[in-house]
């Protein structure tokens, strides 16, 4: 459980980051935010993927936490470019 | 007039250059190396899945219970067979290497055979030696060691082969971060159905994103072997003679003065009270090993060696010490210099022997990535050189050939693969030299797919050899049930979840492939047709995008 949730923290906040490209964030929600939206996209992407690398940290140890941290964002990151894909495909 | 690409474009076209060279020159080997690397990540799971014969973890006894087994045999069997045994090494069960009980003994003379030792793996639960209840095998061991020792060549030649591949590697991927100018902006991007352009971003997405652990991956694998690949190094700084490598030794893995004791625990201890205060010591870590020096002896030392905690965990050096004859706990080792401790950390990292089993499948996961990195770099390779021909053209022979070459390597190896797990069911369990058949059908089925490919017209021999191995993988949890007692249904109401996984991935991979099949036969991995004439500027100008793009 503890290793889902840093994971689901890294995915909220690659998701997130992905807003803050103007391509991707089209995609998502059909128009690209406006400039101070994304700014504030930013800020909670890095803060919730800094909430991730701690919560990794404090489970498993300096080491195995950033190693865990590591293997959260690939994958989290593989999951946002698939569903982007998704949406490209679909619509 | 100045040149319009200017000195950054042209060093980025450099870069590019480099970045596909180096990443083909060796790319077949790597992908042999990531693929049987990858398999590596569990490889006592699979030791457990090729032998049906041994028991699952449920049934593994205490570690006193284990240790007097092995202790028994070491006494009486290998004592009477080898003679003075100065040493015993009792190699333990931990919760991923739960199959074997290891019973080692240095013996006081070489043997017949000029060993100057003896090791058997004993079933944990009854002490018999498995070669006496379980087929022979060479289980996920040999798919690990084959990533970097090779097979049927001699291990230096091996290691220095992977080496200079490996370094090839890692001069690939800094030439590919340095050459992708879009790295930030197509971070997230993945165009399907975009022929060359899908490729393009398909490599850039499984080596992008998988970033951290390929650039730790070769870089780590280069230092398994640090003193080999740099032996000048040694030579200049140490010198060459015993004495100096001897003291390189203690400053890596300093010990502690034995002659120091810390307290008193029992006069002339039990193996099972060493075991329960070690046990009650450690807390929640396990005993990995017990070591007994000078057996009988009144300087006799038992050693209990820990599964470490932290990024080199398995690497047995937390240690406990005991005065055998008067129960002394003897003075801990003083911790390891900061190189030593970066080193194993280094090691530990590439092995992922920490890993749970969350971070051990996204292991796995990575080391897929890794593999189909170097396929689509591959097929990047060959389409871009095809779609530069013109209709009427001749398509190059070296085009042909690679493209050939790419089936035989990408579908082929884990056609073998396939092969050898099928081979560890159907061989005759009693079959004399059944581990190294194994092997041999792991090869001989590579070697046949490359055949294949060069015999069947290219898009017809994709279709069958993905279909192939499709067929594989769905029928081996098949061949398993009909064949042993440990079938996916046994497995899972047991809870052995070892075997379960296995069959279960074998399965999603199965599926995986057939999901694919059907495409095979519209697009994608090879195009037949020469580009038109209309198409050509299309085709030259992404040509142009992934040649800037460094593939």
């Amino acid at each position: 459980m503890t290793f889902l949730i840093g994971w689901f923290l890294a995915l909220l906040g690659m998701l997130t980051l992905a807003f803050t490209q103007a391509k991707q964030a089209k995609l998502l929600f059909g128009a690209a935010p406006a400039a101070s939206t994304r700014w504030a996209f930013s800020i909670v992407g890095y803060a919730l993927l800094f909430s991730s690398t701690y919560q990794a940290i404090a489970a498993y140890g300096l080491g195995v936490g950033l190693v865990t941290f590591f293997s959260h964002v690939c994958f989290a990151a593989w999951c946002v470019s698939l569903l982007l894909t998704c949406r490209r495909t679909l619509f | 007039m100045s040149n319009p690409t200017g000195l950054h474009g042209a060093f980025r076209q450099s870069m590019a250059w480099l970045h596909t060279w180096s990443g083909l020159v060796f790319a077949i080997l790597l992908y042999f190396v990531f693929v049987t690397g990858t398999f590596g990540y569990f490889t006592y799971e699979i030791d457990h899945w090729m032998q049906p014969e041994l028991p699952s973890r449920d049934e593994i006894p205490s570690n006193a219970e284990m240790a007097e087994l092995a202790l028994r045999h070491i006494e009486t069997d290998l004592a009477s067979q080898e003679g003075e045994l100065t040493r015993y090494f009792i190699g333990l069960p931990t919760s991923r290497t739960y199959q074997y009980l290891m019973a080692f003994a240095n013996l006081a003379e070489l043997n017949a055979d000029g060993e100057g030792f003896i090791r058997e793996d004993l079933n944990p639960v009854s002490g018999v030696p498995v070669s006496d209840v379980a087929r022979d095998t060479s289980g996920g061991s040999i798919l690990y060691r084959m990533h970097y020792a090779l097979h049927y060549m001699p291990y230096e030649a091996a290691y220095y082969t992977v080496g200079l591949a490996t370094l090839f590697m890692f001069l690939a991927m800094i030439t590919g971060v340095v050459t992708h100018k879009k790295i930030f902006a197509d971070f997230f991007t993945l165009r399907l159905g975009k022929g060359q352009r899908t490729w393009l971003d398909a490599h850039n997405m499984t080596s992008v994103l998988a970033l951290p652990f390929m650039l730790m991956i070769t870089y780590s694998g280069l230092l398994f072997f640090l003193v080999e690949y740099s032996p000048g190094t040694m030579i200049l700084t140490i010198g060459v003679d015993r004495g100096a490598m001897q003291e390189l030794s203690s400053h890596r893995y300093p010990e502690a003065d034995l002659k120091d004791a810390t307290g008193v625990f029992a006069v002339s201890p039990a193996m099972k009270d060493l075991i329960a205060y070690v046990e009650h010591e450690w807390a929640d870590d396990q005993i990995r090993y017990i070591e007994i020096n000078s057996p009988g002896e009144d300087n006799s030392i038992i050693t209990f060696g820990a599964v470490d905690q932290g990024l080199y965990r398995d690497r047995g050096f937390t240690v406990m010490r005991f005065n055998a004859t008067t129960g002394e706990v003897l003075a801990e080792d003083p911790s390891r210099p900061l190189d030593s401790e970066f080193y194993q950390s280094a090691l530990g990292l590439h092995e992922g022997r920490f890993a749970n089993y969350w971070l051990r499948w996204a292991y796995f996961a990575s080391g897929l990535l890794g593999c189909g990195m170097i396929a689509t770099g591959l097929l990047l390779w060959a389409k871009k050189r095809r779609a530069l021909v013109k209709t009427g053209m001749p398509i190059p022979r070296s085009v042909t050939i690679m493209e050939r070459v790419n089936l035989g390597t990408i579908v082929g190896l884990p056609l073998g693969v396939a092969a050898y797990f099928w081979a560890n069911r159907m061989l005759p369990v009693q079959f004399e030299g059944r581990a190294e058949w194994e092997i041999h059908c792991l090869f001989l089925v590579w070697a046949l797919s490359f055949l294949h490919a060069g015999a069947r017209e290219i898009k017809l021999a994709w279709r069958e050899q993905v279909g192939a191995l499709a067929a594989m993988c769905l029928l081996l949890p098949v061949m398993n049930a009909l064949t042993t007692e440990a079938h996916l249904g046994n497995s899972l109401a047991a809870g052995d979840w070892e075997r379960a996984g296995f069959d279960l991935t074998s399965l999603v991979f199965g599926l995986a492939l057939c999901a694919i099949w059907p495409r095979l036969t519209s697009s994608s991995t090879v195009s037949d047709e020469p580009t038109s004439v209309e198409n050509a500027e299309e085709v030259t100008g992404l040509t142009a995008q992934a040649n800037k793009a460094g593939v």
